[in-house]
């Protein structure tokens, strides 16, 4: 399965478009911004886990924050689009999710919000927060959203950008709204730790309400970068009261053929009201 | 990667409804999320596998639409007080004890430690249902546990208690060794109007009613200067609206009175529950008419509108049980609530409490 083609569109007109016109390309699959492809990938992204808001010196010239997460957007985001979409799909199948608060945690261009969005609908209600350190990435999420707005998704989500999830200021009395909690490609990162990031994220979810809580990891299949999943499902589970419901290596696929995608991904859920007596 | 949908995981009636019939259950939710439905369905759903299963209610009101709600199928249904009381007698041969003049305030200490003594008599029932439980004291989860029937369904909302009597999610829990609640969130009764109307009495941890139906009309606050004008008023809505009506009185010399005009007015049924002449047998609650009722017996209910009189009884709210009281009775509507204030005004004290214009129109 390819991306859906609302989303496809924003990504070609925000992403591939500016980099294949910037004067710096000469093929944007050869040298985008005028970086070698191995290079961008390995320094400039780091794998996705490089400090975003940096200029980056390279020897061909320097490169912005945004320069560095519209390159993202063009090598990592569309494997992490697919992944989530198909989640999501799956998530929401013939089911009914009304209204929820979504917690992307490490959110880059808003690559959850855009995903569950295409899950639950064009009309879709739901409070979208993206959490990301780096500014030029959300700034890029941000620009997405306004896109999809313009073809009609999207247009009931309220959207909020933070550096971390203690600055969320959330100002509506405690609901039963379901919370959906996203972790995707996020625990590589050798800044995060993961007791504190539930941690954090369940303060929130606490002055959010007393609804049901989806947590959704997903990551490479590499062993290093998923070493801290059992910290992170520990913490749910024995700290926050989740029962783990799936936690495996699958594969999705990516088009037509034998394309197909392989990631580690974990699913853990709490019942509402669960908090108030155990 | 194959991930469950939203619906397998999350619970709400689903998980109700999965609940091995052999395991005890406890069952959380706000007005109009459907535990009465449910726990009608669960009584069925243990009563088709040959066991004996009784579901016991707050009220006589309750016990009768349950009655008149399951139909045919004749399951044992019956007030807690009725039940426990002949039950009590049977074991022990004696009264259960109870303070003088405090009928129904029964001393359950004493109760529990006197059937020590009679342990022959085992279980009356293989299945208990519960129903408002809130609003019963927490002993008798105990009562049921140890002597009424091994496995016990409880369905409450610790946001509705209007008793003094009542019990927290927690002291239910305790007391009947009950798993962790399933919460229902969704309410599919009433209009986000009269929800908001509600929401401003809630009180308590659990968060205010989600509501999932849309918009209809704003709440109403009217005031008569006689009992004459609010009889018209009834009337005429009758008449053109038609439905289910609910009229909340605590005076049975009002409620009476209203009765009897209301009868030479309107062509349609008109009843009045009386609990010291328990009459609920004869109300056909689900047919179209007036039904005229006080706080304790419309709980559990539901009115396509509901018309609160003597409103002078629970505001302004000096005490939390007050709340609570509103909380419930503004629940109770589907489509619309009115107020009145008859026949003299309400004090500023009491309109200070009500929710604004904007959520409570004067007219
Ligand atoms: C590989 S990207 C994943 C982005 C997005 N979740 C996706 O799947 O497309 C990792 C993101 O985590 C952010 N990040 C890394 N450490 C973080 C931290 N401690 N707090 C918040 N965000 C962090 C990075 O800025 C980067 O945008």
């Amino acid at each position: 399965m390819g991306l859906p083609s609302w989303i496809d569109t924003i990504r070609r007109e925000l992403i591939v478009a500016p980099i294949r016109d910037d004067p710096r390309t000469l093929d944007p699959y050869e040298d985008p911004l005028g970086v070698p492809t191995r290079i961008v990938f390995n320094d400039v992204l780091g794998g996705g886990q490089a400090e975003f808001d940096e200029a980056w010196h390279g020897p061909r010239g320097k490169l912005s924050g945004a320069d560095r997460a519209l390159l993202y957007g063009l090598l990592i985001l569309k494997g992490h689009l697919q992944e989530l979409t198909a989640a999501f799909d799956m998530l929401t199948d013939r089911a009914e999710i009304w209204d929820p608060v979504v917690l992307d945690l490490g959110c880059g261009p808003g690559t959850g919000g855009l995903a569950l969005a295409n899950a639950l609908g064009r009309d879709a209600q739901f409070t979208y927060v993206g959490v990301d350190r780096a500014a030029s990435m959300a700034e890029l999420g941000e620009r997405l959203m306004q896109a999809a707005q313009t073809l009609g998704w999207m247009t009931s989500v309220e959207r909020f950008w933070l550096r971390d999830t203690g600055e969320l200021n959330w100002r509506e009395p405690i609901s039963w709204r379901p919370v959906i909690i996203i972790a995707s490609y996020l625990l590589a990162s050798p800044t995060v730790d993961a007791r504190a990031l539930v941690n954090g994220a369940m303060e929130q979810v606490r002055k959010i309400g007393r609804g049901d809580v989806a947590v959704l990891y997903t990551n490479s299949v590499r062993l290093e970068v998923n070493h801290q999943l059992p910290r992170f499902r520990d913490c749910l589970i024995e700290d926050h009261g989740f029962e783990l419901i799936d936690d495996n290596e699958g594969r999705i696929s990516t088009g037509g053929g034998q394309n197909e995608r392989r990631l580690r991904y974990a699913l853990f859920f709490r019942q509402a009201g669960r908090t108030l007596e155990d | 990667m194959r991930l469950p949908s939203w619906t397998e995981i999350t619970g709400g009636p689903r998980e109700v409804l999965e609940t091995p019939l052999d395991q005890s259950l406890l069952v959380a939710g706000p007005p109009g999320s459907g535990k009465t439905a449910l726990a009608i369905r669960r009584a069925h759903m243990v009563a088709d596998t040959g066991q004996r299963v009784l579901m016991i209610t707050f009220n006589r009101m309750l016990r009768r639409a349950i009655g008149l709600l399951e139909g045919t199928r004749a399951l044992e249904v019956e007030t807690m007080h009725a039940h426990v009381g002949r039950d009590f007698t049977r074991r022990t041969g004696a009264l259960i004890p109870a303070p003088p003049n405090r009928g129904y305030d029964w001393i359950w200490g004493e109760a529990l430690a006197m059937l020590d003594g009679h342990p022959e008599a085992g279980p009356s029932h293989d299945h208990l249902i519960v129903d408002e439980a809130q609003d019963l004291p927490s002993e008798f989860f105990r009562y049921a546990r140890l002597h009424l029937a091994p496995v016990v369904s409880v369905f409450a909302d610790e946001n509705q208690a209007i008793t003094r009597q009542s019990s927290t999610l927690q002291q239910i829990r305790r007391a009947g060794a009950l798993p962790p609640a399933i919460m229902l969130v969704d309410n599919h009764r009433n209009t986000p109007e009269i929800v908001a109307v509600a929401n401003h009495f809630h009180a308590g941890r659990l968060p205010t009613l989600r509501v999932r139906r849309p918009g209809g009309d704003r709440p109403r606050l009217v005031h008569h200067s006689d009992l004459g004008q609010t009889c018209a008023m009834i009337a005429r809505w009758f008449t053109t609206t038609g439905g289910s009506i609910g009229v909340v009185v605590e005076r049975n010399s009002t409620g009476w009175q209203l009765h009897r005009s209301l009868r030479a007015r309107v062509d349609g049924r008109v009843d009045m529950y009386d609990s010291k002449h328990p009459n609920e047998g004869r109300i056909e609650l689900f047919t179209p008419g007036i039904t005229i009722l006080n706080h304790r017996s419309i709980k559990g209910q539901e009115f396509d509108t509901l018309f609160v009189l003597e409103l002078e009884q629970f505001l302004p709210c000096s005490a939390a049980v007050q709340r609570q009281i509103m909380y419930m009775i503004c629940s109770r509507p589907r489509d619309y609530l009115f107020m009145v204030s008859v026949p003299s005004a309400l004090s500023a004290a009491a309109l200070a409490v009500l929710p604004g214009p904007d959520v409570l129109e004067r007219v």
